[in-house]
């Protein structure tokens, strides 16, 4: 067996994936960020034909191990970078390369629109459970969280709940899509997702007033957003850099914000 | 007229010597290729105990009993409790077998017993069938068609203990049914031509002759398909709702360790990578207990 | 006459077993088919996948994975389970050897493929990360041929059992060495079943997630070398449903999974069908 091992090291392409500047490029991570990174990875390989850009997803966590342990190049993270993570891997360096706001999703037939953020926290915490509570019928809420290594679940539980503890009672899903098809398809669900993910299967709830569009996000009215984060270990050089380099170019920049990602030249909060 | 060719004899003589290293160097061969598999089995041993074993210990008894469920980086910052992890798996695997031995051992009769030969020509590859289909389309057709059903007919999430046995007893079928149709036809003829001698009609000679004597090969199958529906992830994490919860009723969702695993492993490092593991441990003393269980109810077969 | 009219509710529920588990397989086979052969076409087997979002793409990548993960785990475990199989049969008597070797391969067949995956990530992914390439179609491969062993050893033993001892005895009568007897004479006779097993193992192979999960990576990117990572066919349904919007590629997926399953299930039948008829008419 160690033979074939062996043989099959010698016989491929003896490119390893962990130097930048060899003709693999590999991102990892948040599964809110992938469907951008892909895009990009798209745009960047029509114009650097010797680069092959590999996206996976896993989840923010999963990025913050693969690019800390060097199974990627560049992690994706949709949360910063927690106090655990600085201290494993202290070389990280974080680059954002744009503002994703965070959509509280429901049903398209509940006839609630817009909840506060106290709500809010209420509903994920599990101090309310039924929708009557909230102005709605009298259902039972169907909570549908992220699993624990997702930013955007971090990015909830930091600004919502304000560090709290989701309820038990809800199920989980594992990506952003699943989240959308699970609230697209139960009339009492609630669900959280990526901004830039919420299409006409689902309504995107006002918080405390505030609809999510680019330009609420962009100067911060609304408050649920995070950065989305690019991470390399040391500073980014080679494949990553270009990479990286090309996404805050006026170019990639602009590719994100068709996809209803806010470009970091338009942030004006904070 | 028999003529000896002494050239022949006198070759193979001095063949032999070569010959018999060659033989022996190739049976050493095929031993290392027999041996693969033990090696294997301790390999896989000894790589998942050395990740979750150190956690096991830390974490004591008290992962096992605690419900608490907080995963993170360094141990002493998490909570450690896979109570209704492991109650989600048991749950959804004693509802399958439920359903699925009923089923599964009277399909077996019927194939092994009734069924004429072209029903049988058609049902055993319809049974081989079930068992290839791969577990993540059991796990679309079950998200797709049993979740939203259930929604529908019983309220609650859809995702729940009862998708979860319905997915499961169908994917557990195949092995039930085809190891007691096995167990079921290699019962001797004599039985049954005893007994249908003395009288007994054919249903009372399966029913009090032939499944007995079967007994266990049957058994052996629902325990090994109990080790299957324990074992599987993908159908159960599509349909079971991942939700760290003992589940108040059937309509309710649930985890098991399989998907739990499968869901946090991705993004889990440090200590909550090893409880994992730990609970990868706790699986596989699952599944040895099982198997052990299916053995000796195989071994104990009525003497022939 | 009266046990006759009492034997009419049991054979009916028999009948009834019978019935309900094809009706299944039929259920089942005809949603998937039904909304997935609409989807199939040239484009679809051929075509590049449709980036995020998007619908209409292909799954050439995906297939290609498939076929890469599947042909490495067959290449490592067919030698090894045949040539297991060939000693264990040929080569041992009721030796304790050959009960350990047997109740590793019950054991190995029985262990859930999440935990084999977790094993193949903690083996093939990191500690042998230079090698295998980290997540890798190796890496996953080579997982998978932990799965694909015990089956094929199972089926390649069977069918080693069945072939007549006159065989072996005849061929060592006429004076040929153990080795010669086992390629030139029982083999041959029992390569029906063992290509049936080793079919088998493919179809394992092919229709496994959870291993593949934790092991190949996930890029949709076509494989350029065994060592990138990789996409096949069962994970896209995955991802695919839970991603994406694009419910109709995962229904063209799984119909192009479960056509290959089907068509796998009807040769293995019909090769144990010939090749016990053939045994019969020695």
């Amino acid at each position: 067996m160690l033979v074939a091992l062996a043989v099959f090291g010698a016989g491929c392409t003896s490119s390893t994936n962990n130097t930048a500047s060899g003709t693999k490029l590999q991102l990892a991570g948040s599964t809110s960020v992938q469907p951008h990174a892909e895009v990009l990875a798209k745009a960047f390989q029509a114009n650097n034909s010797g680069v092959q850009v590999f996206v996976q997803g896993g989840g923010s966590s999963a990025g913050v191990t693969a690019v800390g342990t060097g199974t990627a190049d560049i992690g994706m993270s949709s949360a910063n970078l927690s106090a655990s993570q600085k201290s494993q891997y202290p070389n990280l360096k974080a680059v954002p390369i744009a503002v994703d706001g965070i959509a509280i999703t429901v049903n398209p037939q509940n006839n609630i629109s817009n909840l506060t953020t106290n709500q809010t926290r209420d509903i994920f915490t599990g101090n309310i459970t039924n929708w009557n509570q909230v102005g709605g019928s009298d259902a039972k809420i169907n909570v549908v969280n992220r699993e624990e290594g997702s930013g955007t679940r971090d990015g909830i539980q930091k600004i919502v709940l304000k560090g709290g503890n989701f309820s038990t009672g809800g199920i989980t899903q594992s990506s952003t899509g699943a989240v959308r098809s699970y609230v697209a398809g139960d009339s009492n669900a609630i669900g959280y997702i990526s901004f830039a993910e919420v299409d006409n299967s689902v309504k995107a709830l006002n918080i405390d007033g505030v609809a999510p569009t680019y330009d609420t996000i962009a100067n911060g009215t609304y408050p649920v957003q995070r950065y989305f984060l690019f991470l390399t270990n040391g500073d980014p050089t080679g494949n990553a850099k270009a990479f990286i380099d090309f996404t805050l170019s006026p170019a990639g920049q602009a590719i994100l914000k068709a996809d209803k990602e806010v470009a970091i030249s338009d942030v004006s909060a904070k | 007229m028999i003529s000896i060719k002494p050239n022949r004899a006198g070759r193979s003589l001095r063949r032999s010597a070569t010959q018999d290293i060659k033989g022996r160097a190739i049976e050493l061969l095929l031993l290392l290729c027999g041996i693969s598999s033990v090696c294997a089995i301790f390999l896989i041993i000894i790589f998942i105990f050395a990740e979750g074993l150190p956690f096991l210990i830390q974490a004591g008894p008290n992962f096992l009993i605690s419900s608490v469920w907080q995963p993170t980086d360094n141990f002493a910052d998490g909570l450690w409790g896979i109570f209704p992890i492991i109650i989600g798996s048991l749950l959804v695997t004693v509802g399958a077998v439920a359903i699925g031995m009923p089923l599964g051992v009277a399909c077996a009769i019927f194939l092994a017993e009734i069924a004429p030969a072209p029903v049988r020509r058609i049902l055993v590859p319809s049974v081989n069938a079930l068992a290839g289909v791969p577990s993540v389309v059991y796990g679309f057709f079950g998200l797709l068609v049993v979740v939203p059903w259930i929604r529908g007919q019983f309220g609650g999430f859809g995702t729940s203990v009862l998708a979860s046995w319905l997915i499961l007893f169908i994917m557990i079928l195949p092995t039930i049914i085809s190891i007691s149709t096995d167990s079921i036809r290699a019962v001797p003829k004599e039985f049954k031509e005893g007994s249908l001698a003395i009288g007994a009609t054919h249903w009372q000679t399966i029913r009090s002759v032939l499944v007995p004597a079967a007994s266990s090969g049957i058994i052996a199958s629902v325990i090994l398909g109990m080790g299957r529906a324990i074992g599987e992830t993908m159908a159960v994490l599509m349909v079971a709702g991942n939700s760290i919860t003992i589940p108040n009723s059937i309509f309710a969702p649930t985890s098991t360790l399989t998907a739990q695993i499968a869901l946090e492993m991705g993004y889990a490092t440090g200590a909550h990578r090893e409880a994992l593991f730990a609970m990868g441990i706790v699986l596989f003393a699952f599944i040895m207990i099982l198997t052990g269980l299916a053995n000796l109810a195989s071994r104990r077969r009525i003497a022939y | 006459m009266e046990a006759k009219r009492r034997e009419l509710v049991p054979f009916a529920l028999l009948w009834g077993a019978g019935i309900a588990t094809l009706v299944i397989l039929i259920v089942i086979l005809a949603y998937i088919l039904a909304n997935g052969l609409p989807v199939i076409s040239w484009h679809f087997l051929t075509g590049e996948p449709a980036l995020w979002g998007q619908t209409g793409g292909g799954i050439y990548s995906t297939i290609v994975a498939t076929l890469a993960v599947t042909g490495i785990s067959l290449l490592v475990a067919a030698p090894l389970s045949v040539g297991g199989a060939i000693y264990l049969n040929e080569y041992t008597k009721k030796t304790p050897l050959r009960k350990i070797i047997s109740q590793a391969a019950e054991i190995l067949a029985g262990i859930p493929s999440i935990i084999v995956g977790l094993f193949g990530f903690l083996f093939f992914v990191i500690y042998l990360a230079p090698l295998t390439g980290g997540w890798s179609m190796i890496s996953g491969g080579l997982t998978l041929a932990f799965m694909v062993l015990p089956i094929s050893l199972r089926t390649s033993e069977e069918a080693l059992k069945t072939v007549p001892a006159e065989l072996r005895e005849g061929s060592l009568g006429l004076g040929a060495t153990k080795w010669q007897s086992i390629t030139t004479v029982v083999l041959p006779t029992a390569l029906p079943g063992i290509i049936t097993g080793l079919i088998l193992g493919v179809g394992r192979a092919v229709g496994e997630t959870a291993a593949i999960l934790l092991t190949a990576g996930g890029s949709l990117n076509l494989i350029q070398s065994l060592r990138d990572p990789g996409r096949p066919m069962t994970l896209n349904i995955y991802d695919v449903l839970t991603e994406y919007r694009d419910t109709s590629t995962a229904y063209g997926t799984a119909a192009v999974l479960v056509i290959a399953i089907l068509a796998i299930t009807l040769i293995t039948d019909w090769l144990m069908n010939n090749y016990s008829k053939k045994l019969k008419g020695l």
